[in-house]
């Protein structure tokens, strides 16, 4: 049912926390974080099912007092949809254009902040702050040892590292 | 000894197996504190391992921990530790997790998940794993990941005068402000980096925070060799971000993490940026404090 042209904002599996000009947005399923700034929030909040990219725009334009034009909700479209913050994927009316071109374009006739979608990729274990800490060499392979120094050898010293230069030093 | 008697008077009989875990067992040596809301049972069949969990528990967090004397009320989180033959064995909520040969190892592990238990369950308070200094009446929180350079900046911004919060954690409240966890300081051997030895910050000459503060500057940086300081100054949303992946209850606790973050982050300078050499770069970096808090 839901047309792109009239994107709709997911609001399931989501921990959403504003902050000043952003919003911060927690996605429980994919276990990643978003920072959108100002305008890809204010596209996101606009993002009802029932209004248009065009409408979109022009509630920016209302909205900041300056130009909107339709390239800029898509450029922020595009980036909500790569990030799983629609409903339902929306087709980017960029076809065959880099990212970078698009923004350079859009840029240029812009007079409000591009678009921003930053995110990341949340730990999936607080092991991962354990300090590589372990008793077996078994421990460093476990999920949330991936930045330890070995991810093979628990030494001698309880680290996930290589063997200590010490006799019974662990593994080697 | 205090420990042996604490344990002495609060040491039940057998505990009952309990049905609602399958495969898990129990042992009947048994004492349950409570730390940042969180409630843990030690538990193990000789009361001398048993004495040294406990110990272990209080040096863990820093002596703020109160015994609950009801052993029969049940604890959120299990541990036990005991001997069997030539190997000590370590239990979570009842399964066996850990063999060591070593007796030490062991515990070093167990006061690791000790640690992260209470850090990802406590009630009210977001640990951030991250550096903690104070500078100027504020707190300066600089999150990272093990083995990054933390503690060795740390120790480098003490030197030049910081107070110290933590190496470990930044704890921080309901209202934004953030708690010292004055543990000693983790550091790395010279010779041999993995090795690490455990020094008081008062040795270090530091002056060790006892109120907590707000966050006057959020600083995420870490060690690359020949990098330099260059600080880029970042909004409040990226800077709880970037903080996300250090935030320790994130997703046991999503919206209270969040919400915490947005607290204890709205009036603080946010600034990245790599770092090299660390007697260089903490002085550039509390020239930059200086120049940025008021």
């Amino acid at each position: 049912m839901n047309n792109p042209q009239f994107p709709t904002a997911r609001n399931s599996g989501l921990v959403v926390q504003e902050v000043p000009n952003e919003i911060l947005v927690f996605d429980l399923e994919n276990n990643k974080a978003h920072c959108l700034n100002d305008t890809a929030a204010m596209v996101w909040k606009s993002c009802d099912g029932k209004t248009s990219v065009p409408e979109i725009a022009k509630y920016l334009e209302i909205q900041t007092g300056k130009g909107v034009n339709d390239d800029l909700v898509w450029l922020a479209i595009d980036q909500l949809s790569e990030n799983h913050l629609l409903e339902k994927t929306a087709s980017s009316p960029f076809k065959g254009q880099s990212r970078r071109d698009v923004i350079k374009k859009i840029g240029l006739a812009s007079v409000i902040a591009i678009p921003v979608v930053a995110s990341l990729v949340a730990p999936q274990s607080v092991l991962a702050n354990v300090s590589c800490v372990c008793t077996s060499s078994t421990d460093c392979g476990a999920p949330g040892f991936g930045t330890c120094a070995s991810l093979v050898c628990c030494n001698a010293a309880g680290i996930c590292a290589p063997a200590l230069p010490a006799p019974n030093g662990g593994c080697i | 000894m205090i420990a042996l008697q604490v344990i002495g008077f609060i040491l039940l009989g057998l505990v009952p197996f309990r049905d609602d875990l399958v495969n898990s067992v129990t042992f009947d040596r048994r004492l349950t504190f409570e730390s940042f809301g969180v409630r843990i049972s030690l538990e193990s069949d000789d009361i001398g391992l048993l004495s040294v969990a406990h110990e272990i528990a209080e040096t863990a967090f820093l002596g703020k921990l109160k015994l609950i004397e009801n052993t029969t009320s049940d604890a959120g989180y299990r541990f036990a530790v005991i001997r069997n033959g030539d190997e000590y064995q370590l239990f979570q909520n009842g399964k066996r997790t850990n063999n060591c040969k070593s007796r030490s190892i062991l515990f070093k592990y167990f006061r690791s998940m000790l640690r992260i238990t209470v850090a990802e369950n406590a009630v009210d308070r977001v640990f951030v794993h991250a550096g903690v200094i104070g500078w100027k009446g504020r707190a300066v929180l600089f999150p990272g990941q093990s083995c990054r350079g933390k503690t060795t900046l740390v120790k480098e911004l003490i030197k030049c005068g910081a107070e110290y919060f933590s190496d470990e954690y930044g704890v921080i409240d309901n209202e934004g402000f953030i708690h010292p966890f004055p543990r000693d300081l983790s550091v790395r051997n010279h010779v041999y980096q993995h090795d690490v030895v455990d020094i008081s910050a008062l040795d270090l000459g530091a002056t060790i925070r006892r109120d907590p503060a707000r966050i006057g500057s959020v600083i995420l940086t870490e060690f690359k060799k020949d990098a330099q300081w260059k600080p880029e100054l970042l909004t409040v949303g990226r800077g709880i971000l970037e903080t996300i992946p250090h935030t320790i209850p994130i997703k046991a606790a999503t919206e209270m993490s969040l919400k915490i973050l947005n607290l204890a982050f709205a009036d603080a300078i946010i600034a990245k940026s790599t770092r090299g050499d660390v007697n260089k770069d903490a002085v550039a970096i509390l020239t930059f404090l200086d120049k940025h808090l008021n």
